[in-house]
């Protein structure tokens, strides 16, 4: 009698231990899991006063340069890339228009996507804001992928002479905005 | 491991997480392994041992943060990224996942001194054991979620990254006397073996994104990152692809020639009066210090990056000397170094404490009177366990009802209330039939019916071979 008690008693504990239930879960949809992080960069800046620039009242580049990137090319940003926004914002009090254009070069020297960002003059010496902002998105994204050298080209318009005493400077700040898609 | 395969790493551990309380073994004499919760245990035979490899397999799984594999894995309508970040955003950075897995090779004790007053035990045996903590690195999670974009002015911690996992076996001799008929104490010495070790938990730094002067942003960077490895780096850079020599170079190890430790335990039980009873134990009160086949990885870096100035360089640099100079400082900032630096790490160390009441007298039928045991069926009683953990330690509050059911079955349920979870009802049966004992041990019984939906499982269960006190 005592055995059979203690047999019954063995097996329902034995069992509720053993025999765990499951509800549906599906692993598979593990696989669909994208990470779609934002990321915010600042990217190119700088300052500049009039009376840098000495020159007359005819439009004359003033400044290039041409800068080797590597970021676009690294493998991560080639698989994951899908969208990237550049703005532009520049600070005029200078009473001249400046024109900047970013060329974005491909491996052979080829340009493959050009911005331009156009700065009107400031007549009252005034901080004149001016916002640019550049889509790459579809076929351009692409482009700014195959980008490894940035050529970049500062030109007074042409305007009022200005000299070593004239008021004023030119500031650019620009961000990029990254969206990145990540499917581990 | 690579950044894409975080999130997925991140997801199996919620899976399959672990924890150390042993709350139901923890008092229960009838089963020799309790001696390994309290050396200074009351200990009710002659002498035991363990069946080799079968005596003592414990595996218990959890994380705190309240969410579940089910949770992320439920078959239902909802997008599991949808999903995904719901119960991401959930966890905070000091929730943790902790896995635990103990084997024993082989164990014994006996019983010695006077022939009419054998007071005094010995007990030993070597088992291994697995232990991993990680805390949840949110702020990892969120930046590879999220971006920066949501959190200008907000730091990302990089010290959410904590985490640390073991493998190791431990040979141990334990002593246990009866002083008097209130007093018993106990020791236990281990000597540990360390297989293989990776340890981060000094992570120090940020990374911030404000409003510029400059430019628009200004991004700081300032990263203080350490991962310390031993016993990994010959099993990973060794050329041969020969699987059986890495297996027996961890034989070995696992038989004193890993990295090597030592540590004791310490516990004692005082019988307050006939039916009151309060004990409590110390246990890994140790360290291992890892000096073979060590490789640690340092990130250490401090950058502000306002982005470049492309026209106008007023540092007297050459434009080129400019832009290498801003290449090398993030290669600088991100550059891994690797040192063989040795090092040293505390056990987690344990904490056991119970208060205890035995009441309702057995019948004389039931009493195996031969057996010098409790004159009671029942016992009630609460139990504290504590464990040192990197960040901060972890409690667990146990009450509990044990059983003299019949002669060879003595059963103990237990409620807990620890970081998992507040319900968690646990489960241990322990059943004599003549020498052979046989135990297991369960808890969190109310998720069986979706074993998916529980936030931790413990099961430990084992044969050994008992002499009883008969003389």
């Amino acid at each position: 009698m005592a055995d059979k008690k203690i047999n019954l008693w063995l097996f329902c504990i034995i069992s509720m231990m053993l025999l765990g239930c499951t509800k549906p879960i599906d692993l598979d949809q593990a696989k669909d899991l994208s990470l779609t992080p934002v990321v915010e960069s600042s990217l190119f800046f700088y300052k500049g006063k009039a009376g840098e620039f000495f020159i007359g009242g005819s439009g004359a580049v003033l400044e290039t340069s041409t800068v080797n990137i590597a970021v676009f090319d690294d493998a991560f940003v080639q698989d994951n890339l899908v969208k990237a926004e550049f703005l532009f914002e520049t600070t005029n009090t200078i009473n001249r228009a400046y024109s900047l254009q970013v060329d974005f070069l491909d491996g052979l020297g080829a340009i493959v996507h050009s911005i331009a960002i156009e700065t009107p003059a400031s007549p009252r010496g005034e901080e004149l804001l001016s916002t640019h902002t550049e889509l790459f998105e579809g076929n351009n994204i692409q482009n700014l992928k195959s980008a490894k050298q940035l050529e970049f080209t500062l030109t007074m318009l042409p305007g009022i002479p200005i000299n070593e005493g004239t008021f004023g400077e030119i500031n650019l700040k620009s961000s990029g905005t990254f969206y990145l898609e990540i499917n581990p | 491991m690579n950044i894409k395969s975080a999130p997925v790493f991140i997801v199996f551990l919620v899976t399959i997480c672990f924890s150390q309380n042993k709350q139901i073994l923890y008092g229960f004499s009838e089963i020799p392994q309790s001696l390994m919760q309290n050396p200074g245990g009351r200990v009710s035979n002659r002498a035991y041992f363990g069946i080799p490899l079968l005596s003592h397999f414990h595996i218990n799984a959890g994380h705190s943060g309240g969410i579940s594999a089910y949770d992320f894995l439920s078959d239902n309508s909802v997008d599991f990224n949808t999903k995904f970040r719901r119960e991401v955003n959930r966890l905070k950075s000091n929730d943790f996942f902790t896995a635990t897995q103990q084997l024993e090779l082989f164990s014994g004790g006996f019983a010695f001194g006077d022939s009419y007053n054998k007071n005094k035990y010995i007990s030993f045996g070597l088992y291994q054991e697995f232990d991993l903590i990680s805390y949840f690195p949110k702020d990892y999670v969120r930046l590879a979620l999220n971006g920066n974009q949501n959190s200008i002015g907000r730091p990302f911690r990089l010290n959410d990254l904590s985490l640390n996992a073991d493998i190791l076996s431990v040979f141990h001799v334990g002593f246990n006397k009866k002083v008097n008929a209130k007093f018993t104490y106990g020791f236990r010495g281990k000597i540990y073996s360390s297989v293989a070790n990776v340890n981060s938990t000094r992570n120090e730094g940020q990374f911030l994104t404000v409003r510029g002067e400059n430019n628009i942003y200004r991004h700081i960077f300032n990263t203080n990152l350490e991962a310390r490895t031993s016993g990994i780096a010959s099993l990973i850079d060794d050329d041969n692809s020969d699987v059986s020599k890495d297996i027996k170079t961890l034989r070995k190890r696992l038989l004193f020639g890993g990295n090597l430790g030592l540590g004791v335990d310490l516990g004692f039980t005082y019988k307050i009066d006939d039916q009151w009873t309060f004990d409590a134990s110390i246990l890994d009160f140790g360290f291992i210090s890892y000096t073979k086949d060590v490789k640690n990885y340092q990130v250490k870096g401090d950058l502000v990056f306002e982005g470049a100035n492309p026209l106008f360089v007023e540092t007297g640099q050459t434009a080129e000397e400019y832009w290498t100079e801003i290449e090398d400082d993030f290669e600088d900032l991100f550059a891994v170094d690797t040192l063989k630096n040795t090092y040293t790490r505390l056990r987690p160390v344990k904490l056991n404490t119970s208060i205890n009441y035995a009441f309702g007298k057995k019948n004389k039928s039931d009493c195996d009177c031969r057996v010098a045991e409790s004159d009671y069926q029942n016992a009630v009683g609460a139990q504290l366990y504590a464990i040192a953990r990197p960040k901060a330690p972890q409690l667990a509050l146990t009450a509990y009802y044990y059983r003299y059911l019949f002669k060879g079955i003595r059963a103990k349920a237990t409620y807990t209330v620890d970081s998992y979870a507040f319900d968690n009802i646990g489960l241990g049966v322990s059943a004599h039939l003549r020498g052979l004992n046989f135990y297991i041990m369960a808890d969190n019984l109310l998720k069986y019916q979706n074993i998916y939906d529980t936030q931790s499982v413990s099961l430990q269960l084992g044969f050994n071979y008992i002499l009883k006190n008969e003389d």
